[in-house]
């Protein structure tokens, strides 16, 4: 499939499931409640900390069951190099990890984002499955993706290449020049994020006792 | 130097407005119709330290904005407060560090955890010293009688025992400055009265300034010696408890016990006469006649006892809210 065996898929796919084990377990929890605590004015208690109120927001509460994808992923990628005959360098292994860090600082900005705006609106149940729909994008290799797709999940919002990037340097292709779209995508969002979490609280009107 | 000190405050609201039903639904997609609500609408205060303070009004009435506005959670629509020297919705940690807020319906206690469990977290939150930690846990504990119940499942627990262990994690910390929205709010007697004198303690004790609001006027009536009425987003009367009555009492009311039966009728001629049982008779009497009608009553009618005595604090408080004796 555009060009990649099926091992390297595999291999694809072993690292999306340790992105999203990192994701989700972290967030996911969090960003559901928050539409919720805004609406019920329990987010007051947040707030009042003497705590940076986006990181309380952020990792308030782990959920250690997606420690089975992260094992799950382990075993994939495993399953793929024994099936593709891959021999995977140590140094591979380094880049591909800073590259998964710099794709969940991107995608948690974004999402982050995203979930600032339920400052705005009084009743958003959804809003914490909107970001999560996208993530199926990151199932497949980046050179699957062209014309305006490409342009979208590669160039504005990189979310594609939080995947494909470490798969990419597992695999040995070249690919370290996009350290320089991922960092700067990343530090640049979490920076937005933050300066919008703000903007954002000034809506907070709380909730009536 | 006040610790907190209010300048015009306003807080508007703009509350989208939604016709009932299905058409309504459609008609507010295409045009929301928008109305400004003025929760506080100029409202101008200051309380030194050590003070306590109830802060009284109907639902409504502007009292949670206040407070909200006090802690920093609101973003006001005008107007300049400073609680210890801080602007509050600058939220800077140094100040957030020294206000606690319990709200009476609402806990950040962690519900399916001991209380315990939410207490160390605090004490990580506002980086208390162990010993210290250990030493106001243990004098809170001691205050509250909740030692049983700190490592059992917060929702086990009654909503008495919940509020004690509300009010110790918002105390960890030892604040200078406390707000307490509606602490006793559903409390059964016993506790309402538990919680009354631990607060009085705890303003005694570490002269914290204090601002508490309440429906139940046994709080105010014992905690506070001052009182700031508000409605409508407006300041009544900010004053001595004792001044309200001298201000807004218009009556005064006269208790008689008669050593024979007399006549409804003619007692009716005195007064309001709210009771008649004979021999017990309770007359409500304009405020600056009181005397005179007493000495008249005394006069016309076989008394055996008589005392004039001042409506209660809660039925005067009540004229001012309907709006029968604004200024």
């Amino acid at each position: 499939m555009a060009g990649w065996t099926k091992a390297e898929i595999l291999l694809l796919q072993g690292v999306f499931f340790i992105m999203t084990s990192i994701l989700w377990g972290i967030f996911w929890n969090n960003f559901n409640q928050l539409p919720k605590k805004i609406n019920d004015g329990t987010l007051d208690f947040d707030l009042i900390k003497p705590i940076d109120s986006q990181f309380m927001i952020s990792f308030q509460h782990l959920d250690l069951d997606n420690a089975n994808s992260f094992f799950l992923g382990l075993f994939t990628i495993l399953y793929a190099v024994n099936l593709g005959h891959m021999s995977i360098k140590l140094i591979n292994i380094i880049q591909a990890a800073i590259f998964i860090l710099l794709g969940a600082i991107l995608f948690y900005s974004l999402y982050f984002i995203t979930m600032s705006m339920a400052f705005w609106f009084d009743r958003i149940e959804n809003l914490p499955w909107l970001f999560p729909s996208v993530r199926d994008f990151m199932k497949l290799p980046q050179s699957f993706y062209q014309g305006p797709l490409r342009l979208l999940f590669v160039y504005i919002f990189p979310i594609i290449l939080v995947t494909s990037i470490p798969t990419q340097i597992l695999l040995g292709i070249p690919s370290l020049n996009y350290i320089f779209v991922l960092v700067p995508a990343a530090f640049i969002s979490l920076a937005i994020s933050r300066w919008f979490f703000h903007y954002a609280i000034k809506h907070y009107s709380s909730a009536s006792s | 130097m006040p610790v907190i000190s209010v300048h015009h405050l306003k807080k508007h609201y703009k509350v989208h407005q939604k016709e009932p039903g299905l058409m309504g639904s459609i008609k507010s997609l295409v045009r929301r119709q928008y109305k400004n609500v003025k929760a506080v609408d100029d409202i101008s205060f200051a309380i030194g330290e050590g003070e306590l303070i109830g802060f009284i009004g109907p639902n409504g009435a502007g009292k949670t904005t206040t407070l909200k506005c006090l802690s920093g959670l609101l973003y006001p629509t005008d107007g300049q407060v400073s609680v210890l020297g801080h602007i509050p919705w600058n939220r800077e940690p140094a100040f957030q560090k020294q206000f606690a807020l319990v709200m009476g319906q609402k806990n950040q206690l962690w519900w399916d955890l001991p209380a315990m469990e939410t207490f160390i977290l605090n004490k990580e939150i506002y980086e208390v010293p162990e010993a210290r930690f250990k030493k106001t846990l243990d004098a809170l504990v001691e205050l509250l009688d909740v030692k049983e119940v700190l490592n059992v499942q917060v929702r086990k627990l009654s909503l008495g025992q919940r509020m004690k262990c509300e009010l110790i994690a918002a105390l960890l910390h030892s604040p200078k400055v406390l707000f307490l929205d509606e602490p006793t709010i559903g409390l059964d007697v016993v506790m309402q009265k538990t919680m009354r004198d631990f607060i009085k303690e705890y303003n005694r004790k570490f002269n914290s300034t204090i601002i508490l609001t309440s429906h139940y006027m046994d709080d105010v009536k014992e905690l506070c010696e001052r009182v700031i009425i508000i409605d409508h987003g407006h300041v009544l009367f900010d004053g001595k408890l004792q001044n309200v009555i001298d201000r807004y009492a218009r009556n005064k009311i006269i208790e008689v016990v008669f050593s024979r039966d007399v006549g409804v009728r003619q007692l009716a001629e005195f007064g309001d006469l709210k009771e008649y049982e004979h021999p017990k008779a309770r007359i409500v009497v304009p405020r600056a006649q009181a005397a005179h009608k007493a000495a008249e009553l005394l006069q016309k009618f076989p008394v055996a006892d008589l005392n004039i005595i001042e409506p209660p604090i809660e039925a005067i408080i009540r004229e001012v809210f309907t709006g029968k004796m604004k200024k």
